[in-house]
C-alpha cells in the first residue's frame, strides 16, 4: 500500500539566506506541508517577521491571523498582497541556538480554483514576551502551486535553519 | 502474489521486481501507551536520532476526581531543572489570552486533561511537534495544539496553541509527558517520527 505523507524537497542551510525556495513542486499529492526551524540576523531584534509566498511574485495572497505575545492577544487581517507575513522567525538577540518552528499546511494545491491554508509559528525564546501566531491563508489564484518561497524580512536566514516539504496522498 | 484478505482487511504482496516499491512514507511510529488508572506519568525513551521531527498525539484524562481540566506536562532527557520557558494562546469560551514563562522546570499544554468526574469518555487531545528534535547545535521549540472540552460552560477547559522552549543542545532521546495527579485509564500517547 502506497505511503500517504511523502518527503519531496529539504534544505538545511549551511550559510546565511535570504530566502528558500522550493520549485518544481510534483503535481501528484493531493496537499502540501512545510515543516520549517528558522532564525534570521536582524540585529536588535528577539523576532522579525518572515514571508511566504507561492508561485514566485504572484499576486492573491491574503490571510486572517491570531496572535499571542505572552500577555495580550491580537487579531488582524492582511489582504492582497504578494505574499503572507508570518511572525515571527527568532533573531539575533533571543536566546542563543533559538529556533522559530512552524508548519505550512496548503491542501488542494493543484486546485484550478481559489485555495486555502493555514500556518502555525511559534517564536520562542526565554523570556516572558515570545510570540505564538495562526493563521488562516487565501491564495487567491487558480493556478496551481508550483512553488513555495520563504523570505527573510531585510534580514538572512542564519545556518541552520531547515525547511522540509511533504506531499500528501488521500489514497 | 499479492494476497488481498477481505476478513482481516489486508492487502500484502512481495518485493520482487516489478512490484511497487515498498515506500514506509515519512510518518513512522515509533511508540505507543495506553494508560492504567494512576498511572504518575508516561516515557517515551532510547528514542532514535534519525528523524527530522518527533509528532506526539495524545488523548489524555487526568485521574483527579474533579471536573476541571488540568495540565499536560512535558519535559526532555528526564530534565526536572530549569531550563524551559513556556508560551500560550488560548481561549476558554469566554476570553481569549496569553501567558508565557521564562526558566520555567517544565514545558505545559495548559487544561488539556478533563477532570476524572467529568462525564465517562470525555478526553482532551492533543498534538506535539518537536521540529529538529537530534540537533545537536539548536536548543529544543515545541509546538503543541491542544483542547478539551466537557459540554458545559467550564473556563477551565479550553483550545490552545502553546509552545515551548528547552535550554539544551543534548538530543532529544526521552519525553516525559505527566500531569498535577496521575493519569485516567486510558489515555494514550503515541509517538512518530518524521523523516525529512
Amino acid at each position: 500500500m502506497p505511503a500517504t505523507y511523502i518527503p519531496i524537497q529539504s534544505t538545511t542551510l549551511s550559510s546565511s539566506a535570504a530566502t528558500v525556495t522550493f520549485s518544481s513542486i510534483p503535481q501528484t499529492y493531493t496537499d502540501l506541508c512545510v515543516r520549517y526551524a528558522v532564525r534570521d540576523d536582524l540585529a536588535g531584534n528577539t523576532g522579525n517577521s518572515f514571508f511566504i509566498a507561492l508561485n514566485s511574485s504572484a499576486s492573491g495572497h491574503s490571510n486572517t491571523y491570531i496572535r499571542g505575545n505572552g500577555a495580550t492577544v491580537s487579531t488582524g487581517n492582511n489582504t492582497t498582497s504578494t505574499s503572507w507575513t508570518v511572525l515571527y522567525a527568532t533573531s539575533a538577540t533571543a536566546t542563543s541556538n533559538t529556533f522559530a518552528s512552524g508548519e505550512f499546511y496548503f491542501p488542494n494545491y493543484t486546485a484550478s480554483t481559489a485555495k486555502q491554508g493555514s500556518i502555525f509559528n511559534a517564536h520562542e525564546t526565554n523570556a516572558t514576551t515570545a510570540f505564538l501566531f495562526s493563521s488562516a491563508h487565501l491564495f487567491n489564484n487558480t493556478a496551481a502551486v508550483t512553488s513555495i518561497t520563504f523570505t527573510a524580512n531585510s534580514a538572512s536566514f542564519v545556518a541552520g535553519s531547515t525547511f522540509h516539504l511533504y506531499g500528501i496522498k488521500k489514497d | 502474489m499479492a494476497v488481498f484478505s477481505f476478513k482481516n482487511k489486508t492487502y500484502s504482496r512481495s518485493m520482487l521486481n516489478g512490484n511497487e516499491a515498498y515506500d514506509p512514507g515519512a510518518m513512522v511510529a515509533i511508540a505507543s501507551v495506553t494508560t492504567t488508572a494512576g498511572q504518575a506519568s508516561v516515557s517515551f525513551t532510547s528514542i532514535p536520532s534519525t528523524y527530522a521531527a518527533l509528532q506526539i498525539w495524545v488523548m489524555g484524562r487526568s485521574n483527579e476526581a474533579s471536573t476541571n481540566a488540568t495540565d499536560l506536562k512535558i519535559q526532555f532527557n528526564s530534565d526536572t531543572a530549569t531550563n524551559y520557558a513556556y508560551h500560550i494562546l488560548q481561549g476558554n469560551g469566554s476570553a481569549a489570552s496569553a501567558a508565557g514563562g521564562a526558566t520555567q522546570s517544565t514545558m505545559y499544554a495548559f487544561r488539556a486533561l478533563p477532570g476524572n468526574s467529568s462525564t465517562s469518555g470525555i478526553f482532551g487531545a492533543a498534538v506535539v511537534d518537536v521540529h529538529d528534535y537530534a540537533s545537536t547545535s539548536k536548543y529544543k521549540t515545541l509546538r503543541v495544539f491542544s483542547g478539551s472540552d466537557r459540554n458545559a460552560a467550564d473556563t477551565t477547559y479550553r483550545v490552545q496553541l502553546s509552545s515551548g522552549l528547552w535550554m539544551s543542545t543534548s538530543a532529544v532521546s526521552s519525553v516525559q509527558l505527566s500531569c498535577d495527579v496521575n493519569f485516567a485509564a486510558g489515555s494514550t500517547f503515541h509517538l512518530f517520527g518524521i523523516k525529512g
